[in-house]
């Protein structure tokens, strides 16, 4: 044997030693034996293939064929998929979106921001309201497909039941889009409605979660498992009773009352209520829940840090609007002494008589109103919520007062444009009470204060009513300074009510 | 289909053809006279040398031998196989076998991925053996000292070049065929689909319930008249056997309705399919069917009903996606019309402003940043207006005009979403001014709509107006009447309008139509380019002439890379050959970036370096040092080079012809200069026009060298 093959056979007899190592290293476990280092290393930090998601061979000889040029080509696809999406080749768009994710399968945004492009940008370029709900399905395809591939990340099923619940559940079409769902046996086959299919994702996302974290906080370097989900951890959560509660307003709109329509309420609260027992990370005092019952209050109370726990938990629940939210579930869900459904019943007859009105019919229109409204006001009397929710009184309100002077203007019982027939008329009282605490939230916040206010907009879908809670504990002379102020604005309040009522003259005076 | 190719000029490609071939063909001369110059060491015994080679070559590229030529192609084959070329099909085998991974069947438009897939695939494959077999084969044959054993025959070098080129060539052909025929069946079976009719959908009846309690309610029932009542006053009531089932309702209390069998109406869509391939159907059943059942219901007769009920179910789909399905037995068939290949008829499309002035070419922008189509806006004067010049003849239209159209809309507001933008369509004369009565068209934005004009229709007021005879504006009267003694060449047609012999066309005299097209639905805007409307004839080719058309596209592809490669490989080693080879493909398919970076405003290489060391952006203004001016003029000439590049080599995107295949449009053999369509007429010639100054570069290269002197 000469030199050159010598050297060879060496070359190749330390490869196959080499391999030989890897292998034996990273043997899958068996019966008999408990599988390679390298294995168990693998699977303990989850990095293997498998414990990530589904292994698509696809991607796989793709990346292969390539020999490292995938960040290349992977480039050049996402430049042509602009260039594809400029020029409305949507279809082109989706192949070569998906061509992306063959090379970067488990890279969660590229699923994430496309399954958005997706869902949410080309279904709006189109005009006809199925294929725009055609698109929100491959939008939500693709988000699953991403999913399947990446079952450990959060994010997918959030965005699924986001895009349930925005998209599908509270777009300008929604009411098509809602109609097309509830039909599409193929996509939907049991029916479902959007709201509640994208609760079971954010369920979903929740249990992938809380794994994650329970896997993350084992580990030595603690990483934030809330690192990843690309919103605030309270968001994140309270996506899951808000998709409840949207269900609950949405079928009542629709025309669903009865018990439906308070358990869906009911179902909310406790979804809300579930929430309130959840530990959410605080930097100051670890973790903080959003609700604490009477005892725990009190027992928080005797330790050092208990009203920093408690101030923390009212700014929390402000993020979210957790108090807003559950007062009005309980609002909503409200039966008698007698077990009759109070505010759904409210709800129902101002849907019967917005019908009737409708219909053209004043005269039952107006029954059904007056009905209503003796409702509303053991409601509005009953929970605060009601006058604290500017959408309820500037939306509800608002419409209804409208239509019911346009009835007995109508009728010849109403002839100026600005009167009422009675100054104790429900709706006029509830309209008064609202103006009066938006003001007072408006001064609060002209001098800059932390007052109880919306939580989130409507764009982050989480606003209604009170805010911040009640739990405030007093801690800096700046907090002090805060209170008095909103004490002050409070007395200007009543003392400008009190003019106004008294130059306002009485119905028996005109 | 989108055709945003510019308009081009024959004439003037003729032009710069032969300025190009003229300037590297003098070029070459000069340099053969310079190389015998200092070969001789004198000009004047140069210039003796130079005239006896130019006397060579004329009888190299004059005198050629078909035998030899013959041998050479057998002998390039012959060693093709040697090459182990054929390995080819194994590629091609397990890209086909493994496709599905790649294709999503549940997407729409298969016929767009199908096709795209198969013919790109094929055309690489394609491509990628010519290269490998042009490149290599020469430089090998010089390497290894084969080559002796041909040039020491008496054979002549243009012969060798020549004879490659075809051999390749033909062996090319070859697997382009074997290839072309089995993406055409793999196109065949994998783009055929079926549907299911969904369960409990078919409704054969709808109509108007009698009032009852102040209210009635619509009625949509299935053929044994069951079905449900539409939510009026919050219930509803279920129908069995055409009788409306007693209801309680909340407020009405108990009730009932009545129901008219014969007052029930057949809807224009009995059902729909469930979903396959990304899109559904509407269903229509056999009307006539359908109304023979309810005289049937109505005449109490219900055994005779049930059995007709059972022997009809035939039918149609509605069109979709540019298909339809046949119903039979209520069973949905396979796709029709999905393979199609249309002629269309195009016009030139100008626009109509807000108060009626022509506006050009171009409408309104939407702020879409692809300017592709021009917008016009809603309950305005504004228009787009389609010139028809040449019109078909009534022979090559069927029962009806069909315009295609596929527009784009753009909302200023939302308004019903449910409800589509319409355009308002009227067809006039331009020379008489008659106009036909508004046709409405719903639009269906990103899909193919077809309006069916009838033949005979009636005009704004009423009058009855024939498309041929009022609506086109008859060709004939000034044009010039060949006289009757001249015999009647084979190009001079009778025009299909005006039975006049013309010579100049070779369809129709100019018969002209104008098609208007409006928006109907106000504040909001239609957007539309040039192709996007046209009419379509009868005479239309079959879908795998189309096919053939497309791969005849990528043969003379093909044949341009194996000339280039062996011109290449006369010179060059075997794999820098294959690089160049391939700098020729990539450049090719990417022309229209390569001449915008040549004669693009944006600031060239130097520059950049210069504004990317001092850190100023694209748009800054830089100091105009002498330094700077150096760097440009250095720019300049790179450009220049480049843009000079960019004439010697083809642009290979216009032979990739798959979108007419895809998007189901005919390829013409003839170009249509004016929508900026390149036919098939055009990709030969500029194989032709590429490849014969190759050829002689490549022998003038392989004479110059020292091979066996």
């Amino acid at each position: 044997m000469n030199e050159p093959e010598k050297r060879k056979l060496i070359y190749v007899a330390g490869m196959v030693v080499a391999l030989g190592f890897v292998f034996i290293l990273s043997s899958p476990p068996t019966r008999e034996n408990p599988g390679g280092t390298l294995f168990e290393m693998r699977a303990d930090k989850r990095l293997g293939e498998v414990t990530l998601g589904d292994v698509d061979p696809t991607s796989h000889t793709l990346n292969f064929v390539l020999v490292g040029m995938r960040g290349i080509a992977a480039n050049i696809l996402w430049q042509e998929a602009h260039h594809l999406q400029e020029r409305h080749q949507w279809n082109e768009l989706k192949r070569c979106i998906k061509s992306i994710t063959l090379l970067q399968p488990r890279f969660v945004s590229v699923w994430d921001f496309q399954g958005w492009n997706l869902a949410y940008n080309v279904s709006n370029e189109w005009d006809n309201v199925e294929d725009r709900y055609y698109w929100i399905k491959e939008g939500i395809s693709f988000l699953e497909e991403g999913h399947e591939k990446n079952r450990e990340r959060p994010e997918l099923p959030w965005s699924i039941g986001k895009t349930y619940t925005n998209k599908i559940g509270s777009s300008d079409e929604s009411s098509e889009f809602r109609k097309l769902f509830k039909e599409d046996k193929v996509f939907n086959p049991d029916g479902e409605d959007s709201f509640r299919v994208g609760k079971e994702h954010f369920r979903r996302a929740i249990e992938t979660r809380d794994e994650l974290r329970l896997y993350l906080s084992t580990e030595e370097n603690l990483i934030s498992p809330d690192m990843s989900l690309g919103t605030s951890p309270l968001v994140f959560q309270a996506a899951l009773p808000l998709a409840q509660t949207r269900y609950a307003e949405v079928i009542e709109e629709e025309g669903t009352f009865g018990e439906q329509a308070y358990l869906a309420w009911q179902t909310a609260l406790g979804d809300w209520r579930e929430m309130g027992e959840v530990d959410f990370p605080c930097p100051e005092v670890g973790t903080v829940k959003l609700e604490y019952t009477s005892d725990e209050r009190a027992e928080l109370s005797k330790k050092d840090f208990g009203n920093v726990v408690l101030y923390w938990s009212g700014r929390y629940g402000g993020i979210v609007n957790y108090r807003g939210w559950t007062e009005q579930c309980i609002g909503e869900s409200w039966v008698d002494q007698e077990g009759q459904y109070q505010t759904v019943e409210a709800r129902r007859l101002t849907f019967l008589g917005n019908r009737a009105y409708d219909e053209g019919d004043l005269l039952r229109a107006r029954e059904l109103y007056d009905q209503a409204m003796q409702k509303w006001g053991a409601v509005t009397d009953k929970f605060d919520i009601y006058y604290i929710d500017s959408d309820f009184v500037t939306g509800y309100v608002a419409d209804l007062m409208g239509r019911y002077k346009l009835i007995l203007t109508h009728l010849g019982e109403l002839q100026g444009k600005d009167q009422w027939p009675d100054a104790d008329f429900v709706l006029n009282k509830m309209w008064n009470r609202n103006v009066e605490i938006a003001t007072m939230m408006e001064l609060g916040q002209q001098s800059k204060q932390q007052t109880p206010g919306r939580g989130m907009g409507q764009g982050g879908g989480m606003g209604r009513g009170t805010g911040g809670g009640d739990s405030q504990p007093r801690l800096s002379p700046q907090m002090n300074a805060d209170a008095q102020l909103i004490e002050r604005v409070k007395k200007n309040l009543i003392e400008s009510r009190r003019l106004r009522n008294d130059a306002t003259p009485s119905p028996e005076a005109r | 289909m989108v055709l945003d190719q510019l308009p081009f000029d024959y004439l003037s490609s003729i032009r710069t053809w032969i300025q190009v071939t003229g300037i590297l063909t003098a070029l070459s001369l000069l340099t053969i006279l310079l190389q015998a110059s200092i070969n001789q060491g004198s000009f004047g015994r140069g210039f003796q040398e130079w005239k006896q080679q130019l006397a060579e070559i004329a009888q190299d590229v004059v005198q050629l031998s078909m035998s030899r030529l013959f041998s050479l192609i057998r002998h390039s084959v012959k060693e093709s196989f040697h090459r182990k070329v054929l390995y080819v099909f194994v590629v091609f085998a397990i890209l086909f076998l493994f496709a599905g991974w790649y294709i999503d069947s549940s997407a729409r438009e298969q016929v767009k991925y199908y096709v795209t897939f198969v013919l790109k695939a094929t055309s690489w494959l394609t491509l990628l053996v010519a290269l490998l077999l042009s490149c290599f084969s020469l430089p090998s044959d010089i390497n290894s000292k084969t080559i002796h054993t041909i040039i020491t025959k008496p054979v002549r070098r243009s012969e060798i070049i020549i004879g490659r080129i075809f051999g390749f060539g033909l062996l090319g052909t070859a697997i382009l065929i074997l290839m072309g025929m089995a993406s055409y069946l793999f196109v065949i079976r994998g783009v055929d689909h079926s549907h299911q009719i969904v369960a409990n959908r078919l409704v054969f009846f709808t109509g108007q319930a009698g009032v009852s309690e102040g209210h009635s309610h619509q009625v949509s029932l299935d053929g044994e008249g069951n079905g449900i009542t539409d939510d009026v006053a919050g219930h509803v009531h279920q129908v069995r056997e055409f009788q409306i089932q007693t209801e309680s309702a909340p407020e009405l209390g108990s009730h009932t309705h009545s129901l008219q069998i014969s007052s029930l109406q057949i809807p224009d869509f009995q059902g729909r399919t469930d979903e396959q391939a990304g899109h559904f159907h509407l269903i229509t059943i056999n009307p006539s069917e359908i109304s023979e059942l309810k005289e049937l219901w109505s005449a109490g007769d219900k055994q005779a009903a049930q059995d007709k009920l059972d022997s009809m179910g035939t039918g149609t789909t509605d069109l979709r996606l540019g298909h339809y399905h046949n119903i039979d037995n209520y069973e949905v068939g396979g796709a029709e019309d999905q393979l199609v290949a249309r002629s269309p008829v195009y016009g030139r499309l100008h626009f109509r402003g807000r108060s009626g002035e022509n506006l050009g070419q171009e409408g309104l922008s939407v702020g879409n940043p692809w300017e592709y189509r021009d917008y016009i806006e809603g309950g305005s004067r504004m228009a787009a207006v389609w010139s028809f010049n040449q019109f078909p003849a009534p022979g090559q239209i069927g029962e009806t005009l069909q315009l295609e159209t596929t527009f784009e809309v753009y909302r200023s507001m939302k308004g019903n979403v449910e409800d589509q933008i319409l355009a308002e369509i009227v067809l006039r004369n331009p020379k008489t001014g008659t106009r036909s009565r508004p046709f409405l068209l719903g639009i269906q934005e990103y899909h193919m709509t077809t309006l069916d004009i009838p033949k005979l229709l009636t005009d704004s007021e009423g009058n009855d107006v024939d498309i041929f005879q009022d609506l086109v504006a008859i060709c004939g009267q000034s044009l010039p009447e060949i006289p009757a003694n001249v015999p009647e060449p084979i190009l001079f047609k009778t025009c299909g309008h005006c039975g006049a012999r013309n010579g100049l066309q070779d369809q129709n005299c100019n018969a002209e139509l104008v098609v208007e097209v409006s928006c109907a639905t106000p504040q909001q805007y239609i957007g539309m380019a040039q192709a996007d409307l046209y009419l379509r004839t009868d005479q239309e080719n079959p879908f795998y002439m189309n096919f053939v058309k497309c791969l005849t596209g990528i043969w003379l592809q093909m044949l341009l890379i194996v000339c280039v490669g062996v011109v290449a490989s006369t010179f060059l080693s075997g794999p820098v050959a294959a690089l160049t080879t391939l700098a020729v493909i990539l450049a090719g398919l990417t022309m229209p970036f390569m001449r915008e970076v040549a004669m693009g405003d944006l600031p060239g290489a130097v520059e950049s370096l210069v504004r990317l060391i001092s850190g100023e952006s694209e748009l800054a203004r830089l100091d105009p040092t002498p330094w700077l001016q150096f760097a440009i003029k250095v720019d300049q000439f790179m450009m220049y080079i480049v843009w000079a590049v960019t004439y010697c080599l083809p642009d290979l995107g216009g032979f990739d012809m798959a979108q007419f295949v895809a998007n189901g449009f005919d390829i013409p053999f003839s170009s249509q200069p004016e929508q900026g369509i390149r036919g098939l007429s055009m990709n030969i010639l500029m194989t032709l026009g590429y490849c014969l100054p190759y050829t002689l570069l490549g022998y003038l290269f392989l004479k110059v060298r020292e091979i066996a002197r």
